[in-house]
């Protein structure tokens, strides 16, 4: 079970799409991308619930807010009585691109069982003043150099979708980002 | 560097207004821990430990609060339960927007030892600023399998591999305390 999960549009979004995993051995996973633009709030995440034996999942975010938007990360990872030797893997990175944008992370695990291996992990950072510098001392213009970072910063994620939605993704960010760093 | 044990001083709201390091320490406390910084150049570092068993219950919400630039805050909290103890814990990094070139750190490792303790955790992040960072963890199982098998094999009960193992995950705290203050 293998959700993907990009949030570009809208103005206000909450989504959370939730795993089940109730068979022995079942594996579930969401990769997820959330870019909030101008007084946008992207309020997304995922929820994995653990039911039974040898399950196991995985999460990763990555979240971009740029011109005032604000991006959260909302998930819930819970292990019931009797999910032995679960593993449960969950990163969220965020990145900030003005200081007028904001990113939250509210993340929740609830864990009954003590067969089990938890990790859950997240950052927060802007783009990289060095790599930005790297590239603009390489003739690329300054909003190029962020859209080529913000890119590769989601490039774990895209290219886990099909190739045509992930060209697609590309230049929607791309045109998003446009004129969007201050 | 100050050092403030808050199951000493019964704080459970502290306000740094003034730079400089500071430990502060706790053990098995339940409530609120509120840690404003409010001046540039505060190096705050927080440990907390908790150890249930039995039926024991504690629930601890720690907000580390970022009012100003340039200022550092870690924070580590480890827990061990044994039995049907319950450990809730929600920890809050807030990073105001005037809080610029700020790093915030909050971890959380909890050891279960038996299948009917509960732990529920939240690391919560909420970053106004651009210019920071901020990392979160959190991690939660058993004891390491493999060095529980290896203190077993050089002639320790499991009993007593356990408890070597426990002291030495406790002992990351208290070792990273002042030396008068460590035991």
């Amino acid at each position: 079970m293998e959700w993907v999960d990009c949030n570009i549009g809208s103005g206000v979004t909450m989504k959370y799409p939730s795993c089940f995993l109730a068979g022995d051995g079942a594996r579930g996973e969401v990769l997820s991308i959330a870019y909030a633009g101008s007084a946008q709030h992207q309020d997304a995440g995922a929820k994995m619930i653990h039911m039974a034996p040898n399950t196991t999942s995985r999460i990763i975010s990555k979240s971009i807010s740029g011109g005032g938007g604000r991006t959260s990360y909302r998930g819930l990872v819970q292990v019931l009585p009797g999910a032995k030797n679960s593993k449960v893997y969950v990163s969220c990175d965020a990145l900030i691109l003005d200081e007028e944008s904001r990113s939250d992370t509210y993340p929740s695990m609830k864990i009954n069982e003590n067969e089990v291996d938890i990790q859950h992990e997240a950052t927060v950072e802007k783009l990289g003043e060095e790599k930005l510098f790297y590239l603009q001392s390489r003739r690329i213009s300054k909003s190029d150099a962020e859209g080529l970072l913000v890119n590769g910063f989601i490039e774990p994620v895209v290219k886990e979708i099909p190739l045509e939605y992930s060209i697609e993704l590309n230049r929607l960010i791309n045109l998003e980002m446009a004129g969007s760093v201050g | 560097m100050k050092y403030i044990n808050l199951n000493l001083t019964k704080q459970s709201k502290l306000i740094f207004n003034n730079p400089g390091d500071y430990v502060v320490y706790f053990e098995n406390l339940s409530g609120d821990l509120i840690f404003d910084i409010k001046s540039s150049g505060v190096s705050l570092n927080i440990y907390g430990l908790y150890t249930g068993s039995k039926n024991s219950i504690h629930k601890v919400n720690t907000f580390q609060n970022h009012f100003e630039p340039d200022s550092t805050s870690d924070l580590l909290i480890k827990g061990v339960f044994y039995d049907s103890a319950r450990f809730y814990y929600r920890g809050l990094i807030r990073l105001e927007k005037k809080a610029q070139k700020s790093h915030a750190y909050q971890k959380n490792q909890n050891i279960l030892m038996s299948k009917d303790c509960y732990v529920d955790s939240k690391p919560y992040l909420e970053i106004l600023a651009n210019d920071v960072f901020c990392t979160h963890g959190s991690t939660t199982g058993k004891l390491n399998q493999g060095e529980l098998h290896y203190t077993m094999t050089r002639g320790l009960s499991k009993k007593e591999s356990e408890e070597l193992l426990v002291g030495g995950f406790i002992n990351e705290i208290k070792e990273k305390l002042p030396l008068k203050y460590r035991y």
